[in-house]
């Protein structure tokens, strides 16, 4: 599913790739890791995309970047960028697109549209802290694992409602919100606080298509 | 076997890096095992650092959460930290001596009675990727540092385990992607632990059991256990 795009090449890129199954966005996603074409001209591009190459060029597209969207095994999509002229990203915009790939992974999490509906329109906006990047903390993840397996949702569902729930049983003045929270939770394998009964849909995972005009 | 012979087996487990199932991972917990019996520390760490300059714990000698607590402790002063930022070893640093300089992390170390701590930078050419981090309770001489910074150099080859990683941009890929594995294994122990009812610890050992027994990638099978896709891993008997 399309979930922003800015412009019309940026759109008619992301259905030849989708509608093809091919192109540097579906490897990021299969690969788990960024996807960088700097030139499509390229005889090895061409090799990689036989199908993909003559539909960006036909867009006048002649670098494609993209960036999986996720946290460990939780994969909410992908982000894609592209040039009209060749030539690699520089290592100050490598970085930029993997943190602005973190907090668009961040936002999505929290703007599931099904859930949405399911809860009503209370979630469109994370709320105030649930923006920032998701921790690499090993325990948050460890209890993202243990969640999803105690309430049989996902693990990007798990996430969630652990770090929804951390942050409104602590005030903005505590340094680290989750740390007392995953201590009574990684050591008892129990959930402190029972969440509320799981959604009615499960979430599947890489439906989301980010793009943007580099 | 002599200490030599074990740093060659561990020279010759880096050249290995260049097969197509190498698994990043597996590779550092390897090597921070073969750092604790070589080198005669208590425990040992690599830290790597992510795009925005964080350091990140990925591997250590036994997976033990207080211990990765205390890596974790270095995001924001510790030794890993100052040898990532300089460039250069911290050795022999003595943890009473430096409560001011790593606060949180001086008291934590402490009260799991280490007394020394070092800290060894992962360097490639003029770039810092991390750093390997030592904890004993005593001392470390100038044969085991060396032999301490040749297994650091090990551990940055199985890192970039790429031929063409000259490439900054490659580089910055293949660190990205080393965390989010860790990020799935730490998922999957999670899931582990809740369905077996065992620890985090005990589901880590069990998840690399089964990758090595089964000849699977550790990362590939923690992304498989965290998507629900493998058959269900047990207890093995005896661990």
């Amino acid at each position: 599913m399309l979930a922003w795009g800015r412009e019309k090449t940026a759109v008619a890129l992301e259905d030849a790739q989708f509608s093809l199954g091919q192109g540097p966005g579906p490897n990021a996603v299969t690969d788990g890791a960024p996807v960088l074409e700097p030139d499509l001209a390229l005889a090895e591009a061409v090799a990689r995309y036989p199908a993909f190459t003559p539909a960006a060029a036909n867009l006048r597209v002649r670098a494609v970047f993209a960036f999986p969207l996720r946290i460990g095994a939780i994969s909410v999509g992908v982000l894609t960028a592209h040039r009209t002229v060749p030539g690699p990203l520089t290592v100050a915009q490598l970085a930029d697109a993997l943190a602005l790939a973190d907090a668009v992974t961040v936002l999505l999490l929290h703007q599931d549209p099904r859930r949405s509906q399911a809860n009503g329109a209370s979630r469109k906006q994370p709320r105030p802290g649930l923006t920032q990047p998701a921790t690499h903390r090993a325990q948050v993840h460890q209890a993202t694992g243990m969640i999803s397996v105690q309430l049989g949702v996902s693990l990007a569902e798990a996430l969630v409602r652990l770090r929804a729930r951390a942050y409104a049983r602590t005030d903005s003045s505590t340094t680290s919100p989750m740390t007392w929270w995953l201590g009574d939770c990684a050591s008892t394998h129990q959930t402190p606080d029972h969440p509320e009964p799981p959604p009615p849909c499960s979430r599947a995972s890489g439906e989301h298509t980010w793009r943007c005009a580099a | 076997m002599t200490r030599e012979e074990q740093l060659y087996e561990a020279f010759v487990e880096a050249a290995d890096t260049l097969v197509d199932d190498f698994d990043v991972i597996d590779f550092l917990h390897t090597l921070a095992e073969r750092c604790v019996h070589l080198l005669g520390v208590d425990a040992a760490g690599l830290m790597l650092a992510d795009q925005h300059g964080t350091l990140h714990a990925t591997a250590a000698s036994s997976e033990n959460a207080r211990l990765l607590e205390l890596f974790e402790l270095q995001t924001d002063a510790g030794p890993c930290l100052d040898a990532f930022h300089t460039g250069t070893a911290v050795v022999n640093a003595d943890l009473r001596a430096n409560h001011e300089r790593w606060p949180r992390f001086a008291e934590a170390a402490e009260a799991n009675g280490f007394i020394a701590v070092h800290a060894l930078p992962l360097r490639l050419r003029d770039t810092v990727i991390g750093a390997l981090n030592l904890l004993s309770a005593g001392p470390l001489s100038d044969a085991d540092t060396r032999a301490g910074q040749a297994l650091a150099d090990v551990a940055t080859i199985g890192i970039l385990a790429q031929r063409n990683i000259h490439q900054a941009e490659l580089l910055t890929i293949q660190l990205q992607t080393a965390l989010h594995s860790r990020v799935t294994i730490e998922q999957a122990k999670g899931m582990l632990a809740e369905r077996l009812q065992i620890s985090v610890d005990e589901a880590f050992n069990l998840l690399r059991q089964h990758a090595r027994s089964r000849n699977l990638r550790l990362s590939d099978l923690a992304r498989d256990v965290a998507l629900g896709s493998t058959a269900a891993i047990q207890p093995v008997s005896g661990t």
